[in-house]
């Protein structure tokens, strides 16, 4: 294999290249079939479990069977160990290309990982889970034919806030959030406004969520996507809202 | 004009090489030949060196300069060993590579010069390819053999490298 290092080397490169824009999902099978052009004799995989040992993120612990690595992995309370498995690391050159190998690797997942996190919060309202307004907006732009919009305004709100609390208020929040998102099967779910979500939903679903929008301590408006689209869509929805909610008020 | 974007970007050698540029007056078929170049070279699970090195192979097994010289080259700026680069200039397959990338570019040396050749396919097989790079090298050996009628049949010069 003397002859082929630089070979390898380029192998590794354009590997790593590749992995800069891989989800984060993906990149462990990616790496796995990129190993197997690399080094003939190893395998890449994942080690179950917690560590049999403290290992620290990004750390590398020599085994006689291989190089085991604790990579980044967000969520779980350890960091998932990676193990290369197979080179001859008596040989100080397969020593060193595969720690180059695992170093990338585990480099391109943090980085993955990182970047998944940031643009899930970027697009998720904290309190709730939903979708946030960026996110909404987004949807709406490419808003499939088909599809339906339903701006929801929760009632009385305010004076749960004032009576009870805030915390009582965001708890109301997050249940009517939890009833709505209950009800979506393809469709999504927005927090839009303090008191207001939308949900995107194609319209086989409208009959689900007719049903059960009565039911819930909400004034909503319903608008059809072949009546418009994008900002006056939510517009039109908007506006079926407030009409609902000045009725309610007009007979109460 | 799309195409030509792509190529210039992609590619990133400031210039259209001359086997999309000989299709300037057909931009169906140039867009043809681009998008089966960028799919089934530079895209997909089989590393895009190893597949110039087949598409060296396969032009040497036909005997067609173009793509032989044009990957050789791009391989030799890459940083390839000189002893590899001869092999392959000579349409051999190098020795000291690891058996799978030997068994790859076997196939490409086998079944470029004869494509009905089903056993080259098992082999790759038994090499331990899964089974979406088994059909990424059968596509390159395929790709690179149409690359081939299309650069000697307009006698296409080769670029000033």
């Amino acid at each position: 294999m003397g002859e082929a290092l630089l070979l390898r080397l380029m192998l590794l490169q354009e590997a790593a290249v590749g992995w800069v824009d891989v989800p984060f999902a993906e990149l462990p099978q990616q790496a796995a079939r990129a190993a197997t052009w690399i080094f003939p004799r190893a395998h890449l995989h994942a080690l179950a479990g917690p560590p049999p040992s403290p290992l620290h993120t990004g750390r590398m612990r020599l085994e006689p069977w291989g190089l085991v690595y604790a990579g980044y992995h967000p969520g779980p309370p350890h960091p998932v160990l990676y193990a290369l498995e197979g080179p001859d690391l008596n040989d100080p050159t397969e020593l060193r290309l595969a720690a180059l190998f695992m170093e990338h690797f585990l480099t391109a997942s943090r980085a993955a990982g990182y970047r998944e996190e940031l643009e899930r919060q970027a697009r998720t309202d904290w309190l709730t889970g939903a979708g946030n307004r960026r996110a909404f907006e987004r949807a709406l732009q490419g808003l499939s034919p088909g599809w339906g919009l339903i701006v929801v305004d929760v009632d009385g709100l305010k004076a749960i806030n004032d009576t009870q609390g805030h915390h009582a208020g965001d708890r109301h929040l997050r249940e009517i959030a939890r009833q709505l998102q209950a009800v979506l099967l393809q469709g999504g779910l927005y927090r839009v406004g303090g008191d207001e979500f939308a949900l995107l939903f194609p319209l086989e679903e409208l009959g689900l969520l007719e049903a059960t929008l009565p039911q819930l301590p909400v004034s909503w408006g319903l608008a059809r996507g072949e009546e418009a689209t994008g900002e006056a869509l939510y517009h039109l929805a908007d506006q079926r809202m407030y009409a609902m909610k000045a009725g309610r008020k007009g007979t109460t | 004009m799309e195409t030509q974007n792509e190529i210039l970007q992609e590619l990133g050698f400031g210039l259209i090489p001359n086997i999309f540029a000989w299709a300037e007056k057909a931009p169906e078929a140039q867009t043809a030949l681009w998008k089966a170049f960028r799919h089934g070279v530079l895209r997909g699970s089989l590393p895009r060196t190893l597949k110039e090195m087949m598409g060296v192979l396969v032009s040497q097994a036909n005997q067609s300069p173009y793509a032989a010289q044009v990957h050789l080259h791009a391989l030799m700026v890459q940083g390839v060993e000189a002893p590899l680069l001869e092999a392959l200039g000579r349409g051999e397959v190098p020795t000291g590579l690891s058996p799978k990338t030997q068994a790859l570019l076997h196939f490409a040396q086998q079944a470029g010069a004869n494509p009905k050749n089903t056993f080259a396919v098992a082999a790759l097989r038994q090499a331990g390819l899964e089974e979406a790079e088994v059909l990424e090298a059968v596509a390159t050996v395929a790709l690179f053999r149409m690359v081939n009628a299309w650069t000697d049949l307009l006698e296409i010069p080769l670029d000033a490298l």
